[in-house]
């Protein structure tokens, strides 16, 4: 059998050893984490330059943009006031009350043997009021005369363009007789209370 | 772990010589010998300021280039015993040997870097008999160590393994002659120019490894009184009758040694020797081989490690390797343990 001696094996074990160094393979440990730590203190520092580059190029925007801005801001205030007066006008006018085309169907509807005495409204909202009505009913049955107003005005008055409810707050024999047509008949004085809810399409102004 | 080689360079550092071989592993059990250089050298050139370029000049001129080196050294100072102990881990006994070498080695081993092997391993596993097992320990001086890696890494040419050469010459042995190594015994007879190495090996495992004070420089030294210093092998190989006798006188200091090294491991093993193998520089002389066998009176045979190999090199070169192979064998084993490597 080969008899295998080898005389270097000190020489191989000492270098083993050298490569194995705890404390050499420390010191490169170390190198190489002072490496890393120098790699990624270069990367930040050129992901700062860029980013402080970045910084004063917005800067001198910011220097060039920001007297339109203050301008702008000033002016933005201006249209705001001039939008909300004209928001105010808008709303005045859209919530505004048409009384006289009411007025006009009511006088249309009232007979020439009655007398409207007086007529008061209250505007409940933009959409709505409540009109009272006093006056006086000539017929043979006044009464009915009257009836007939009040009936008249809950069906024809803003007919489709609205709903009307009618409804006596006072009916009562009148003390006068009144001439109509040549004959003298009895009277009635009565007062009704129309409450007027128009339509949801407002009307053209 | 690294994966094994398929091209590895052996180098014989010697005291006289430095030698190289280039080998290749091209299959399993197919090697090719692509190179080879030997170099003399002097002590000033193996001086640790030195050493790196002489290595240099040598891998210069065989040319090539490996992954991996393996360098054989032979010095005089180089440790080399077969101990027994109880079983116990390579690593710990190498400790144990360091700290306790006057106990274990005879000898102070603080300043020497050893390894150890064990022997007595029956194909590769540990045997059942006994508590106590055979360690092959070798060492060479720290300084030597550190000299020879040194002067490698300054060649940029790393050293992957550090041998003995008498281990590398074994192993060597094993991969030219797998069936004697394997099944019976064998003594190997390297011949070196300060000294020389005898290593006996019974089936595979080793069994005494022995230095003996003779080598080249002593049969030179003889030869050369009786003839001019060129031409002193020359007329050896002619047989001329002094020289001859010289040589017979001046090897008998070995042969004796041989002699009483077989004799040695006959009388305590119920083993036989039937031949000796014969390797180094002096291993090139047949009329040397056959002093050796007329003296041993048992047959003598130069022996090289190339038997199986390929030799993929220049048709120039193939004559002088043919001539120099039988002393290339410690560059050879020590580049086949890188290649065999497991």
């Amino acid at each position: 059998m080969a008899l295998h001696l080898n005389l270097l094996h000190e020489i191989e074990s000492a270098k083993r050893a050298r490569q194995r160094d705890p404390l050499k393979l420390g010191i490169y440990g170390i190198v190489f984490i002072v490496l890393c730590f120098l790699g990624f203190y270069f990367l930040r520092l050129g992901t700062t330059g860029t980013i402080l580059n970045e910084k004063k190029t917005l800067e001198n925007e910011w220097a060039a943009l920001e007297p339109r801005q203050t301008a702008a801001i000033a002016r933005a205030e201006e249209l705001r006031a001039e939008i909300a007066l004209s928001s105010n006008a808008i709303s005045f006018i859209e919530s505004r009350f048409y009384w006289a085309p009411l007025l006009e169907q009511i006088g249309h509807l009232v007979p020439p043997s009655i007398q409207i005495s007086r007529i008061s409204g209250d505007l409940q909202s933009a959409r709505g009021c409540t009109i009272s009505l006093e006056g006086i009913a000539a017929g043979v049955e006044p009464r009915t005369v009257a009836e007939k107003l009040r009936t008249t005005l809950a069906t024809e008055l803003l007919a489709g363009e609205g709903k009307v409810d009618s409804s006596f707050v006072s009916l009562e024999d009148g003390a006068n007789q009144a001439l109509v047509g040549g004959q003298t008949l009895p009277t009635s004085i009565f007062t009704i209370r129309l409450s007027v809810r128009l339509s949801e399409t407002p009307p053209a102004p | 772990m690294a994966s094994t080689p398929s091209l590895a360079i052996g180098i014989d550092l010697g005291r006289n010589a430095i030698k190289s071989v280039v080998l290749h592993r091209r299959g399993a059990s197919r090697f090719a010998v692509s190179g080879f250089a030997l170099r003399q050298t002097d002590e000033r050139a193996l001086l640790p300021e030195n050493l790196a370029s002489t290595i240099k000049s040598l891998l210069g001129s065989m040319g090539g280039k490996a992954k991996a080196y393996c360098v054989a050294v032979s010095s005089a100072d180089a440790l080399l015993r077969i101990i027994e102990q109880p079983k116990t881990p390579p690593e710990l006994l190498r400790t144990g040997l360091r700290l306790n070498g006057p106990a274990l080695l005879n000898q102070e081993v603080k300043e020497y870097v050893l390894d150890c092997a064990q022997l007595d391993l029956v194909n590769g596993a540990d045997s059942d008999q006994g508590n106590d097992r055979q360690y092959l320990v070798g060492g060479l001086p720290r300084t030597t160590v550190e000299e020879v890696h040194a002067a490698m890494e300054s060649i940029k040419r790393p050293l992957t393994r550090l041998q003995l050469a008498p281990v590398s010459a074994f192993n060597a042995f094993e991969f030219s002659k797998p069936e004697i190594f394997r099944h019976e015994s064998f003594i190997l007879v390297d011949m070196g120019h300060h000294d020389s190495t005898v290593t006996v090996g019974v089936k595979g495992q080793l069994v005494l490894v022995r230095s003996i004070e003779y080598g080249g420089r002593s049969l030179h030294e003889a030869l050369v009184s009786f003839a001019s210093e060129g031409q002193v092998y020359q007329e050896l190989e002619q047989g001329e009758e002094v020289l001859v006798d010289t040589a017979r006188m001046s090897l008998a200091a070995l042969t004796r040694e041989v002699s009483s090294s077989i004799g040695f491991f006959e009388g305590r093993r119920e083993e036989t020797i039937s031949q000796i193998y014969v390797s180094g520089g002096l291993a090139r002389s047949q009329t040397l081989i056959n002093l050796m066998s007329e003296e041993l009176r048992m047959p003598c045979e130069a022996w090289h490690a190339f038997e199986h190999c390929e030799i993929t090199m220049p048709e120039n070169l193939k004559a002088d390797f043919a001539r120099e192979a039988v002393n290339l064998n410690v560059a050879c084993g020590a580049a086949i343990e890188l290649l065999r490597r497991k």
